[in-house]
């Protein structure tokens, strides 16, 4: 029989195949190169940068520049949508495929990590002095995983607020409240002007990224955090992370100040009816000022830092871009010399389509002269990373559930908290 | 043959080893491939996750199906119909969803269903169907039925094409002979044309649900399996869990469980395709 | 009589008003597509949503056709398509030649295997066929995303093609070989003419379902120079922002080719699947 003899080949054939890509693995242990580069200008190599797809006008102008440095270093740009980014990144990553260098969000920085399919870069700071006190804590904090650094930032941000000014000022306020108990008047207030037809502040219910971002930055605004010092604990369940978390919700079912769409929007929604001017307020970074202007060039707004509650330090979550490099790639040297060079003050600066991760940069010229971008900025110095371990996004899909619940009115704020916190601390 | 080498290279040897692969553990933390004998298996077959993926998709497969079918009969039968004229430009024009990329269609009603720009919620709060507009993809309630109602505009044209040919086989003669004996029109249905097109109809609705138990891009596009994991199918879960937690053996174990299922739908089809086919 | 007729002309109006809805169902999203393809940002981002287009521009498919990766990856989808449909095309035939004229040990089983192949899910492909193509170095490549449409699209196009030949009496055949031509020549000089519509069907079904493949080109390709249009499209998505405009004049210019295809070929097309896809 032809084909039992076929089958069983094949059979055969699956076994070795299946036996062959289970051992064949044990080479991708973390390696370590790395070390001076020396005589960096003949370094003769060609490179593949995995880029996002929103910087496809500005890396090319760079790579020139780089090469104005480096002529025998030949890079190669492919661009990615951000749809499905981290899941290719991390699946080339860890198969083998990836590019030398990738410019990646920090939150999955640590998944790559762990999943071993980034270079750890400490020998490489060590061994040519490199200084990274001048990031920012939260950049520096954000791609360290486990002692050691992975990634070198370039790109910081943090949210801020946004407020349509006309509003604001129709029910008798110039700017902006420091606390969040101001605040919630201010929004009653427009809210009631207009019999309901423009409410207070838009705030995503319907995405679970979104979500759970804005209510970490609430619950940080508070007080609380999502985890303990050493990653071991959840801490939802404390009075201050509470408290935020009520607000969350009370916004929506008790002041009636957020839109009836609260439970389908992202915040792409909240950008838009905040910018047809149906919103009096949203919480977002500087890359949607441009965005907004799309939609009403002529709208009046203003933008500051997000609200603390009374008697809260200020803190914020910090969010940003860095280079990371590829455990396989066979230029690690030249990598090293792409990733400092995007990290790099100025160019830093260009790189970013927000702002720049280095505190010297803060009053670049780029943001000193536009006072939205400026009080945005401001901001940046308060951020601290989301938790880096690799059950970040686990952790979101949790609280955003959880909250989601809360906000249909199933269950209370203290009980969403309470089940999440029990949640979390089981995949601890 | 050529053709059976390639069949057998890109699909029965994947198929052996994805088997063999879902007795073995790989995760991110483990990247080398454990053989854990049946335990994923068990895990899989109690997670939560998983199982409210196969409820999904039971839901997801049974109504698409339904809805694919009937609207599909009922155009068939109205468009086989001899008063009809320009018959051919008809089933052209109502074919297209069929012929436009799936990702295209799926894009163009995440579109439409936008619940701010979205021609959708406007049309329906116009015609008075709905008071207000709705999330359609953003809602929990809605996610899957807003899947299950592209799918349906996408496939049920092929049924459309399927039944209408069958019925054209129908022979005039024995219908006309039913009418003679006085038969009425649901009579005459009964009798002479349902028991010519009943085997079509029962093979299109097999690989309907083979099709739509397969399909990805939609509910990839419009939803993303979400809000939460409320309108996540077997197809998503298993690319989720290899591509975006990199957890392959759990991807290989749920998409053997996929394929038996698939297997015995694709069984019954078989045995009623041979009956009439190969002695 | 006359309220038979009057029965009748009811019967056709509520026929043609019925199809006429159907129809309605069927095309709008994609007239809807072109609508807001032909809108500027200011006008697409308007609620509610309007019909009329104040001011038709062609910026999205300017964006689209010189500013994007688009045209890259049109030429790749028709690299892909063509080399697939050309490739199923010729092993389909080969196939479905011998499960039609001959009878060997195995055929009923092979069959069959053809037949479960026709139903193999992707998904359940996918994991085995990325493992693999990683291992040796295929990812990535055009290669890599051509054998499995073929894979996936041989099993229909043999089937279909088998029973067009079925239908070409044995008896030509038989001359030609008299006059002493071979079997590939028989197969090409007499077979494949008459089972044309067939062979029309089969290649307008493969182009269509590689035109539109999606998991193995989103999992299997990394760079723009192998990128397919269907994973393009997503480029349109950024960070913060999708944009709606070019997502929809690039879906037009995607669903285009196919679009015109079925339309040209669509008589031999319903001919051919209806009578090789389904047996009843």
């Amino acid at each position: 029989m032809k084909v039992k003899k076929v089958l069983s080949m094949m059979l055969a054939g699956a076994c070795v195949l299946g036996m062959l890509s289970g051992c064949g693995n044990k080479d991708d242990g973390g390696q370590q190169a790395g070390g001076t580069v020396e005589n960096p200008e003949e370094i003769s190599a060609e490179l593949t940068l995995w880029d996002a797809s929103w910087n496809e006008n500005i890396t090319p102008g760079l790579i020139e520049k780089f090469n104005e440095k480096y002529p025998n270093i030949k890079v190669n740009v492919e661009f990615f949508p951000s749809d499905g980014m981290s899941d290719k990144y991390l699946t080339a990553l860890t198969s083998g495929n990836s590019a030398d260098l990738l410019s990646v969000n920090n939150e999955w920085v640590s998944t790559f990590a762990v999943a071993k399919g980034i270079l750890n870069l400490d020998e490489y700071i060590k061994a040519n002095d490199y200084d990274m006190s001048d990031f920012y804590d939260g950049a520096r904090e954000g791609v360290t995983v486990n002692g050691s650094v992975y990634a070198l930032p370039y790109r910081a941000e943090t949210h801020g607020m946004f407020y349509n000014v006309d509003l604001f000022k129709d029910a008798g306020y110039k700017e902006l409240p420091d606390t969040w108990e101001e605040f919630v008047p201010i929004a009653q207030e427009i809210t009631k002007r207009s019999n309901g037809e423009i409410k207070g502040i838009a705030i995503p219910g319907g995405e679970w990224g979104n979500t759970s971002y804005q209510l970490t930055n609430m619950i940080l605004c508070s007080g609380g955090s999502i985890l303990n010092e050493d990653h071991t604990e959840c801490m939802l369940d404390s009075e201050e992370a509470i408290r935020a978390a009520q607000l969350f919700v009370d916004l929506y079912r008790k002041y009636n100040v957020v839109p009836e769409s609260i439970m389908e929007n992202d915040n792409a929604a909240g950008r838009t009816l905040f910018g047809e001017g149906k919103v009096a307020a949203f919480m977002s970074g500087a890359y949607d000022i441009s965005a907004i202007q799309g939609i009403d060039p002529d709208l009046n707004m203003g933008t500051g830092l997000v609200p603390v509650f009374e008697g809260a330090e200020r803190n914020t979550i910090f969010a940003g871009w860095s280079t990371v490099i590829s455990a396989k790639t066979k230029n690690p040297d030249a990598a090293w010399l792409l990733a400092e060079f995007l990290a790099s003050p100025e160019i830093s600066v260009e790189y970013s389509t927000t702002f720049s991760a280095r505190k010297s940069m803060a009053d670049a010229e780029k943001y000193a002269n536009d006072p939205l971008l400026i009080n945005l900025s401001e901001a940046i110095q308060y951020g601290e990373p989301l938790p880096v371990i690799p059950q970040l996004s686990q952790i979101r899909q949790i609280m955003y559930e959880q909250i989601q619940l809360a906000l249909s009115g199933e269950i209370t704020a203290e009980e969403a908290m309470i089940e999440a916190t029990a949640q979390i601390n089981e995949i601890l | 043959m050529p053709a059976l080498l390639v069949v057998a290279v890109v699909m029965l040897f994947p198929l052996l080893y994805n088997i063999s692969l879902s007795f073995f553990e790989k995760t991110i933390y483990n990247p080398d491939w454990t053989f854990v004998g049946l335990e994923q298996y068990q895990k899989l077959l109690t997670s939560k996750t998983f199982l409210n993926a196969l409820k999904n998709t039971v839901v997801w497969t049974f109504f698409s199906v339904l809805f694919q079918f009937f609207i599909g009969f009922i155009c068939a039968l109205v468009l086989s119909q001899e008063r009809v004229k320009f018959r051919g430009i008809w089933r052209c024009l109502i074919m297209l969803p069929w012929v436009l990329p799936a990702i295209i269609g799926s894009m163009v009603w995440k579109w439409m269903y936008h619940s701010d720009f979205g021609i959708l919620n406007e049309i329906l709060v116009r015609v008075g169907i709905i008071d207000s507009a709705l999330p359609w993809t953003g809602s929990r309630d809605l996610a899957l039925i807003s899947a299950i109602i592209v799918n349906t505009w996408k496939m049920f044209p092929l049924v459309l094409m399927y039944i209408e040919a069958s019925l054209q086989s129908v022979p005039r003669s024995l219908q006309d002979a039913a009418v003679v004996d006085g038969a009425n029109g649901w009579e005459c249905f009964k009798v002479v044309t349902w028991p010519h097109i009943a085997p079509t109809c029962k093979t299109v609705v097999l690989l309907l649900t083979i099709w739509t138990l397969n399909a990805f891009t939609f509910i990839y596009v419009l939803t993303g399996g979400g809000p939460g994991t409320s309108s996540q199918v077997l197809s998503m879960f298993i690319n989720k869990e290899a591509f975006t937690n990199y957890n392959f053996g759990n991807a290989a174990t749920a998409s053997t469980i996929l394929f038996i299922i698939v297997a015995i739908f694709s069984t019954i089809y078989i045995r009623s395709t041979m009956g009439g086919e190969e002695k | 009589m006359i309220r038979n007729k009057k029965t009748e002309a009811v019967k056709t109006v509520l026929t043609y008003v019925f199809l006429t809805v159907m129809v309605v169902i069927s095309v709008f999203p994609i007239v809807w597509m072109l609508d807001s393809s032909l809108k500027g940002s200011s006008e697409i981002y308007s609620s509610p949503p309007t019909f009329t287009i104040h001011e038709v521009t062609m910026e999205n498919y300017v964006r689209v056709l010189f500013d994007s990766g688009i045209p890259r990856a049109f030429l790749n989808s028709v690299i892909v398509s063509v080399t697939a449909t050309l490739t199923t095309l010729t092993l389909g035939c080969l196939a479905g030649y011998g499960f039609s004229r001959y009878r060997f040990k195995g055929r009923r089983m092979l069959y069959v295997g053809l037949l479960y192949g026709q139903m193999m899910p992707a998904v359940v492909l996918i994991i085995p066929v990325y493992l693999v193509f990683s291992k040796i170095g295929l990812i990535d490549s055009y290669f890599s995303l051509i054998l499995p449409d073929v894979a996936i699209t041989v099993p229909l196009a043999t089937l279909m093609l088998k029973s067009f030949f079925d239908g070409v009496p044995v008896e030509l055949e038989d001359a030609a070989r008299i006059d002493g031509a071979s079997k590939l020549g028989i197969l090409w000089k007499i077979i494949i003419p008459i089972a044309k519509p067939g062979l029309v069907s089969v290649a307008i079904y493969t182009f269509l379902s590689t035109w539109e493949e999606f998991i193995f080109a989103l999992n299997l390709t990394n760079s723009s120079s192998i990128r397919t249009l269907p994973i393009a499209i997503n480029m349109f998505k950024g960070e913060f922002i999708i944009d709606w405009g070019a997502i929809m004049s690039s879906g037009a210019v995607i669903s285009l080719p196919v679009i015109l295809l079925f339309v040209l070929c669509n008589k031999a097309f319903v001919k051919g699947l209806s009578e090789g896809g389904v047996k009843g």
